[in-house]
């Protein structure tokens, strides 16, 4: 198939820097001879194109290194599969509008789209979900990475990680600071669902005492007992979806709604009762996505461009574009979705934990 | 009598029944929730009922893992299920999911179930009778709820008809969201019709609940001319930040006030019980962090209606 416009759409959640990756393929598109376009709130802008005043599809502008926003927003949660909208009976109901979305490409000339996809705490692999759909019908397209919790399988090295991971640490650094000044143990819950590896990652770096994740349930009185003994202050990390030993209750909804913040405060009503240190809660939550872009996402965001569209050129379309050691490789859409990284045993990050004497949630 | 399958015996898709209500009508009720709603409320607290048909729900909790069980992994056609490796338990992607049920089929634990199922008039008559002693005893009878128990009115209909035949009270909880000629086909079977009126301004009820409220409005005015002899009940789902305005409360006495037979206003203070079930069926909570209603404003506003309600006596 001859390409000769493409289109690039953002899943929802904000990253810093994304406006570079989106420059980068329409840059990276332009050097091949096609016009490369922008759509506004993931596929918004073709279902509702009377939203935006200057369009649902939008022009990309310029090569510069601006970095704020996104350039096409990425507030959206509409899912094309099934909007909710009224029939003809007033009734309001969710629809398959996916048609819609694929006549307004097909009409606007547009022959493949290069989607920036990643997970969503809440639903799943919201994004990334949606473009597999759109793939079985048809649809050429490739798939760019785009993660804060670093679970997707496909990639060790999604976009936007980097970024997160590095304002993480400055964070969590700050709350250690803090609660060392105040002789009293900072609870910091950072995102992290299914996977540990925020908590593990920005803690390492930020010099935590704990670290509790997913992948290892954690028992409370070792907690608590591990902070008598062995500081005045501390730093403890918990990933969202950090789970206690059986026998005591986890937090209640695992889906649909937001648990940000529950852990936090369970980790510190059943800490604090057998803690003779004085414990205090903070959640990081979105704020994580708050810092600036580095320099290595900035780089790997712009060759995650390029690389979408070669594979396109070379007709790999229906793909994810993954990092890996070697450079890049193409991942079937197929194999990427549903597919979540955790942390296993032998992570050399839980190596260095255990190394450094980090407690993991329970007494060995 | 209706017949068991007979021609008459028509089937309906129903979330679950509620023996012993007190709330939902005169007496002691039996409810009876009908699956299908016309709107979006952002703070529906029964998530499980929106849908028009049976739909997937997942409890982790009994989830018995891949390792000795699996068997849904293989039967999905729209691999929207996946297990995940750190505690070996199913996880469903909601975003594929196709509510085809061959998954729920398979479960032995459970974890995956329907919410909402078929069943025919007999049958759903048959386990309302099981508490026919209360109802005469407490002048009740049973309630159609849902959803929106309008959305399926030849059910509705022949449900109300075989119970009131029956000598049961006969009760319909509704949003109005429907053409006129539903609600007047059931209305001739109903005695009491308990109604909300979740917004009056017109932008506001299409922000919060996904439709306009014109139609809802003019369907309660036919309603109370056309039906006097039923006995309304207008409601109002009392959400803070929402609508517990003094302007809306007086919007909807200056409504309803104007017809003798509407012979109440009652606030339903919003709670938090429908949580869960989003996190069942892998919803979002909209409106997740909305507070339930202080006593002292439900007491405030309710001096306010009993007030515009005795001037009308007077």
């Amino acid at each position: 198939m001859a390409i000769r416009r493409i289109a690039i759409c953002l899943g929802g959640g904000y990253f810093p820097g994304l406006s570079g990756v989106v420059r980068a393929t329409a840059r990276a598109a332009r050097r091949r001879g096609w016009e490369a376009v922008g759509l506004r709130d993931g596929f918004d802008g073709l279902l509702f194109p009377e939203r935006y005043p200057r369009g649902g599809i939008v022009a990309i502008e310029g090569d510069g290194n601006d970095d704020e926003g996104s350039l096409l927003g990425t507030g959206t949660r509409n899912d094309p599969f099934r909007v909710q909208l009224a029939n003809a009976d007033g009734f309001v109901e969710e629809q398959d509008a996916s048609g819609r979305v694929l006549d307004g490409l097909r009409d606007a000339g547009i022959d493949a789209v290069v989607a920036i996809v990643g997970g969503s705490a809440v639903t799943g692999s919201h994004a990334l979900g949606v473009m597999w759909k759109f793939s079985r019908r048809g649809l050429p397209c490739v798939c760019i990475p785009k993660s804060a919790e670093n679970d997707l399988a496909a990639t060790t090295q999604p976009f936007g990680y980097d970024s997160v991971r590095e304002f993480t640490a400055q964070c969590l650094r700050r709350a250690r600071i803090a609660a060392r000044d105040q002789g009293r143990v900072a609870i910091v819950e950072v995102p992290g669902q299914y996977a540990g590896w925020l908590a593990l990652d920005a803690g390492l770096a930020a010099g935590a005492d704990v670290i509790l994740i997913p992948e290892q349930a954690y028992d409370a009185a070792d907690v608590a007992r591990h902070l008598d003994t062995h500081a005045d202050s501390a730093l403890v990390v918990v990933a969202e979806g950090a789970r206690p030993r059986a026998g005591e209750s986890p937090p209640e909804a695992e889906v649909g709604l937001s648990s940000a913040g529950r852990i936090a405060r369970q980790v510190y009503e059943a800490v604090q009762q057998r803690c003779g240190r004085e414990l205090f809660p903070l959640l990081l939550d979105q704020w994580v996505r708050a810092g600036a872009v580095t320099a290595t996402d900035r780089a790997l965001g712009k060759a995650y461009g390029a690389e979408a569209v070669r594979l396109l050129a070379e007709g790999h379309a229906q793909h994810l574009v993954a990092a890996c050691a070697g450079g890049f490789e193409a991942v079937s859409l197929a194999d990427a979705v549903n597919r979540i990284r955790t942390v296993d045993a032998a992570a050399p990050a839980l190596h260095s934990a255990r190394n450094l004497d980090i407690f993991l949630g329970t007494a060995p | 009598m209706i017949h068991p399958g007979s021609p008459e015996d028509i089937s309906g898709f129903v979330v679950n029944l509620q023996h012993f209500s007190t709330h939902d009508g005169p007496g002691i009720r039996t409810t009876v929730f009908l699956k299908g709603c016309t709107l979006r409320c952002k703070w529906c607290c029964n998530p499980e009922s929106i849908a028009p048909k049976p739909e997937l729900a997942f409890n982790l909790k009994n989830c018995i893992g891949v390792a000795e069980c699996g068997r849904c992994l293989p039967v999905c056609p729209e691999q929207a299920l996946h297990a995940l490796d750190s505690d070996g338990k199913v996880r469903v992607n909601w975003d594929l999911c196709s509510n085809c049920g061959k998954c729920v089929e398979v479960c032995p634990s459970k974890a995956l179930y329907h919410y909402g199922k078929v069943m025919r008039v007999s049958e759903v008559i048959a386990e309302v009778e099981q508490d026919g002693g209360f109802y005469t005893e407490s002048g009740g009878g049973i309630t159609l709820s849902g959803g929106e128990c309008l959305m399926q009115p030849e059910f509705a209909t022949a449900l109300l008809k075989e119970a009131r035949g029956r000598g049961m009270n006969t009760a319909i909880e509704t949003a109005g969201n429907v053409p006129w000629k539903f609600m007047a086909q059931v209305l001739p079977h109903v005695d009491t019709m308990l109604h909300d009126y979740k917004l009056t301004d017109t932008a506001a009820h299409r922000r919060w609940t996904g439709a306009d409220n014109a139609r809802i409005l003019e369907n309660y005015r036919a309603a109370y001319s056309e039906f006097p002899d039923i006995n309304f009940i207008a409601r109002i789902p009392l959400v803070p930040g929402v609508n517990d305005s003094e302007e809306h409360i007086d919007a909807v006495l200056d409504a309803i006030l104007p017809y003798p037979n509407v012979s109440e206003l009652e606030l339903l203070p919003s709670h938090r019980y429908g949580d869960s079930k989003y996190g069942f069926l892998g919803r979002v909570y909209a409106l997740e962090d909305f507070a339930t209603p202080t006593a002292e404003r439900l007491q405030q506003l309710r001096r306010r209606i009993a007030q515009r309600f005795a001037q009308r006596a007077t």
